[in-house]
C-alpha cells in the first residue's frame, strides 16, 4: 500500500497546476459543447498537466 | 443504475471498448445496492476514445478536474472525469485505460474475458486488485469479492475474514507454505482466531 500512496502522491502533485488553473478554466469550459471543450482542455493540459506523472519515488 | 447500463451499450455500439468496474460493477455482482458514479475501463486506441467522446456529447455532458480524455494521459495512467444532467440527476462518469494494481496481462485477460458482453464489467478479481487501495473504506468490498472467487488458494491471499482463512487452510492444509510466502500474515493462523485477526490488521498486502 506504500506504493499505492506514493503512486496517489505523484498524481497529486502532478496535478497541481491544473488544479490552480480549475476554476477559471471550468467555468470557461461550461460553455462549451464538449468537443470544444476538448480541445480547450487539451491545449491547457498540454501546458501543466504532464502526461506521465513522475517523481523520485516513482 | 439504468443510466450506467444504458451508457454502456452506447459505449459499446459496434464494438467492445468499455469495461464497466468499482462500484457499479460492485453492484452488478450483487455486492451493493447502487452506486452513485460510473467508471469504466476503455480500450487505449483513438478509435474507443472518439467514440466515447461522440456519445459524452451527446448527452451534453462537460469535464469535471482531471485529465482530458485523450490517449496521451490516460497513457500516463491519468483518469478522465465528465458529467451530465439526466432526469433530474446528475450523472458522473469516470474513464481510465490502465487502472491502478492491475497489470499488462490481467488487463489483456479481462478483455479477452469481456469482449462481446452485453455488459462488460470486471469480474471479482481483477475488481479485487482494483479495490485493494489504502482506504480502509475499501477493505469489506475487498472481503466480500474474495469470497466470490472460486480458486481456494485465492480466497486465502485476499480474504480480510480470519474466519474464512482459518476454515479455508483447514480445508486445504497443502496450501499454507506457498501462500504464506506470499501473504505473510497467514502464519499467524497458527495462533488461532485473535492472532490470525490481528495479523490481517496489520497487514499491509492485503
Amino acid at each position: 500500500m506504500d506504493a499505492d500512496e506514493a503512486r496517489l502522491r505523484r498524481f497529486i502533485e502532478a496535478s497541481s497546476r491544473l488544479r490552480a488553473r480549475w476554476p477559471a478554466l471550468a467555468t470557461e469550459l461550461a460553455g462549451l459543447p464538449l468537443p470544444s471543450a476538448h480541445e480547450r482542455l487539451l491545449l491547457e493540459a498540454t501546458e501543466c498537466l504532464p502526461k506521465t506523472p513522475r517523481t523520485t519515488d516513482s | 443504475m439504468t443510466v450506467y447500463l444504458e451508457l454502456t451499450r452506447e459505449f459499446n455500439a459496434g464494438r467492445t471498448r468499455a469495461i464497466l468496474c468499482n462500484g457499479q460493477a460492485v453492484a452488478l455482482l450483487r455486492l451493493a445496492i447502487a452506486s452513485k458514479d460510473g467508471d469504466w475501463i476503455l480500450r487505449e486506441d483513438e478509435e474507443a476514445l472518439s467514440h466515447v467522446r461522440s456519445v459524452l456529447a451527446r448527452h451534453g455532458a462537460q469535464y469535471r478536474f482531471g485529465a482530458p480524455l485523450d490517449l496521451d494521459w490516460l497513457r500516463g495512467g491519468w483518469s478522465a472525469h465528465l458529467e451530465f444532467p439526466w432526469h433530474g440527476l446528475r450523472v458522473r462518469t469516470d474513464f481510465s485505460t490502465r487502472p491502478p494494481r492491475l497489470s499488462g496481462a490481467e488487463l489483456e485477460e479481462l478483455w479477452a474475458q469481456q469482449d462481446q458482453r452485453d455488459i462488460p464489467f470486471t469480474p471479482p478479481k481483477p475488481l479485487l486488485r482494483i479495490k485493494q487501495t489504502g482506504r480502509e473504506k475499501d477493505w469489506p468490498i475487498v472481503g466480500e469479492l474474495a469470497r466470490l472467487l472460486t480458486d481456494p488458494g485465492e480466497q486465502i491471499l485476499y480474504s480480510r475474514s480470519p474466519q474464512d482463512i482459518l476454515r479455508l487452510l483447514a480445508d486445504h492444509p497443502s496450501l499454507a507454505g506457498e501462500l504464506t510466502l506470499r501473504r505473510p500474515a497467514l502464519a499467524a493462523a497458527k495462533g488461532g482466531l485473535a492472532a490470525l485477526r490481528m495479523a490481517l490488521d496489520q497487514d499491509a498486502t492485503s
